[in-house]
Formats: C-alpha cells, structure tokens, sequence
C-alpha cells in the first residue's frame, strides 16, 4: 500500500524554485497573500485556541502559587493606593466636567469614541523574525484592520490582518512596526521603532531634545491609526545612548488583549 | 484477518506518526504563555523533517513538507515560502546523506540535527534578513538553536515510538528518493 502524500510527481527541486518563487512575491508584494494567510488562521484557530488553552490554565496557576508570598505585601501596598486612588477619582471627576463645559464653550472635536473587544491570544508562531500573536476573534466580530490592540497594562500593537474568524496583531517589537508617541512631561513628540528586541528604540527625536529616563510616553494620536493617549512605556538610555522604551506590557505572560475600535454611528454603519 | 481489517490496521499505523506530526506542527505555533515564549521558538517541525528524513523519507514527501512550510508561514506572518524553502532544503540534504546517517548510534544523529538545525535557522535569519533588508539580533536564533539541540532527543524518542507503529515498508518505498 503506498503512503500518502508521495508527490512522486512533484520533485523536491520543483518545490524549492515554487518557494523562491513565493518568496520573491512575498518580498515585493506582502499583501498579496493575506487572504490565503488569513483563510490558513481561520481553519487552524479552533485547534489553537482548544491547545492553548490548558497551557494558559497551567501558566495561571503556576502564577498564583509562586506569586502567594507576595500576596499579602501586594495586599497592604494596593489599599494604600486604593486610599489615594480614591482622591483622584474625586478630582478626576471634577476635571472631567470642567473639561466637558469647556469644550462645549470652545466648540472643540470631541475625539470618537472607542469601545473594546477582548480575546484570548492563540497563536504567536514566528517569534523569532516576526512578532505576532493571533487571536480568535475577526471582521464576525467587529475587528477592523489597523485597530490597536492593549494589555491589561499599555498598547502592544495593532492588527493587521483580518479574517472571519481569526486576527494578526503586528506586535510593537516587530521590526516593521512604527508608533507615532510623545512624551507625557515635556510633549516631546517622536517615533517608536520595533527592533525584534524586547526594547525598541526611538528615532526621529531632535537633537537638542532634553529627555529625562523614566519618562512615560503615551501615543501621541499622530496618522490616526493609534488614539492619542495609550500608555506605552518608559524611556531608558543605553550605554551607546541609543534611547529606549521599556514596555509596560510584558508579552510573554499576555493572555487576554483589548482591541480597540472607533465607535462608527448607526447612521454610517448602515452606509457601510 | 480479512484484507479489509488488515487495510484499517495499515491506515492507522500510519496515522499515528502523521498524528504526532500534526501535534507538533500545533506546538509550534501555539501560545503558551510563559516566560521567554515570545523569545524562544523551538523547531519541532525541523526536528520531525529531520528524523523523518532519515528513517521514513517516504512518510513525508516533498509536497508534504512544502504545505506544511505554507501553513506555518501563513500561521507565523512569515513571508510565504521562507519556511517551505528551509525544510525542502532540509529534507532533500537529509535524504541524501541517509545512506550514512541510518544506522549510526544516536548521538551521531544528534550531532547532525544540530549541523542542520544551526544551518536552516541561519538561512532563515539570513533569507529574513535580505528580504527585509535589515538584520534582526542573532541572539535569539542562539537561543533557539540551542533550546532545539537540547529537545531533541525528547522528540526523537516521541517520534522513535510513532516509528515503531509503522508497518513495515515494501521494498520499492526503502529507497531513497
């Protein structure tokens, strides 16, 4: 009885120019494939997301049990905070309606409104060159191209694919990812470059910009594709004075995103 | 036994190593969420190729290693064909030197997946690095080399059981392709 999958017909060398072939497409037209890629991660996402799922149960719960001695420092510190959190709701309450009345006064563009689809994380297979992860949700429900997508504690990136069923985030990290940010203190306005490092740098800040470590940076809002305001990260110098960003997120205990989408009105949405 | 019962006992000895294929060809991919996930990749697929390659090259025909190098890239956001290029490389050398390889003792086949492990992922480091014309830090291709080599002999015996499920194969499928 013959095995199957022989392709006698097909010879390895064949096979290997057909690659080189996809590979050159690949290279000079990288949307081309997107819809065969995306309809790939639609048939494959119930099996990864069933894999991945005692995986994750099985990382939660080694979390808890290392993390109960720090429990109960967490715990004295937290209601500590709690006490002062609840004196700047009360300040950011007021803020809120002071912001609301001068705005009405200034007729000011109000920025659109975000709503949130939250997904569990499935997939991240090409960790090495690309960082990517893949999630099961997609245009079924609601996912948009170019959405950007957070932790539980900043921005980790965006989507850039799109099928029925499943999504690509395009991580911050990744070499072909950019990320328009600017500094909370100073307003200092510059670009987040993904080096396939835990740490991306920043480029195109001026040169006599006066940066101190530490500084938070936010998305500065700038082309649109991120809302103004997410957290990103910190600012860290390296010995070569390259500066840095140090990402509140940490990507690999991510278990759950938050994909941002622009709320688009009844109206619009019936145009669509 | 009927030729019937002894075509079902054939189909699913035969399943069971395309099973343990498959499982791995998840794992690799999937997410698990824990520290260095997103740093470390470890090539099951290369490893499966590998051993395959040596002992049952007829198990995993090129056009087989080729769909597989598609899904992966497709699943990975990979430029379509970097991996399916690798692995038929992979496949086509391994094959060809199976001859030497088959009979050797084990840590002679170790040492030739770490030759071939190193090599496919520096090909695919450079080949990423051309088509993106930037390089990527090695460090991480280190690291995967390294977390591969040590696997190895886990999968190699996981894939040494699944090897025993076989049938045994007619002469005309031994030869080398």
């Amino acid at each position: 009885m013959p095995f199957p999958w022989d392709g006698a017909s097909l010879s390895s060398s064949a096979l290997i120019f057909l690659s080189i072939l996809l590979m050159g497409l690949s290279a000079f037209k990288p949307h081309m494939f997107d819809s065969a890629r995306t309809g790939v991660a639609d048939s494959f996402s119930p099996i990864l997301f069933w894999v991945s799922l005692p995986f994750q149960h099985v990382a939660i719960f080694f979390h808890d049990v290392t993390g109960l001695a720090q429990l109960q420092a967490d715990n004295v510190r937290l209601e500590q905070e709690n006490i002062k959190l609840r004196e700047w709701y009360q300040t950011a309450l007021l803020l809120d309606s002071e912001n609301k009345s001068l705005r009405q006064l200034l007729n000011l563009k109000v920025d659109p409104q975000y709503k949130h689809i939250s997904a569990r994380v499935i997939a991240d297979a090409g960790n090495t060159y690309v960082k990517s992860l893949v999630v099961p949700v997609g245009i079924k429900d609601g996912v948009m191209k170019g959405a950007a997508v957070l932790s539980g504690d900043g921005l980790i990136g965006r989507i850039v694919e799109v099928g029925e069923d499943t999504s690509r985030i395009l991580l911050v990290t990744d070499i072909n990812s950019r990320v328009p940010v600017v500094v909370e203190d100073t307003g200092q306005h510059a670009i987040m470059a993904g080096e396939n490092t835990s740490t991306p740098i920043l480029i195109h800040l001026p040169q006599d910009s006066e940066i101190v470590q530490e500084s938070r940076l936010i998305t500065s809002g700038y082309g649109g594709m991120y809302p103004h305001g997410l957290p990103v990260g910190k600012i860290v110098t390296d010995s070569d004075d390259v500066m840095g960003v140090v990402l509140f997120s940490d990507f690999d205990t991510i278990q759950i995103v938050r994909i941002l989408q622009k709320e688009i009105p009844q109206t619009q949405r019936k145009d669509n | 036994m009927s030729a019937m019962s002894e075509q079902l006992d054939m189909f699913l000895r035969i399943c069971v190593p395309y099973g343990v294929m498959f499982i791995l060809f998840i794992f690799n991919m999937v997410f698990f969420s824990t520290p260095l996930s997103t740093t470390i990749e470890i090539p099951f697929v290369v490893m499966v190729i590998y051993y395959w390659s040596i002992y049952r090259p007829t198990l995993i025909s090129p056009l087989l290693v080729f769909i597989v190098g598609i899904c992966l890239d497709s699943l990975s956001g990979f430029p379509l064909g970097l991996s399916s290029f690798v692995f038929l490389v992979i496949r086509k050398t391994v094959s060809d030197q199976r001859l030497f390889l088959t009979g050797q003792p084990f840590m002679v086949i170790w040492l030739g997946f770490g030759v071939v492990s190193a090599l496919s992922a520096l090909i695919q480091w450079m080949l990423f690095g051309l088509m993106h014309m930037h390089w990527t830090p090695i460090q991480p291709v280190n690291f995967t080399i390294i977390a591969g080599i040590l696997l190895f002999p886990v999968i190699a015996l996981l894939l040494n059981l699944s090897h025993r499920a076989l049938p045994l194969l007619p002469d005309q499928y031994s030869a080398v392709k």
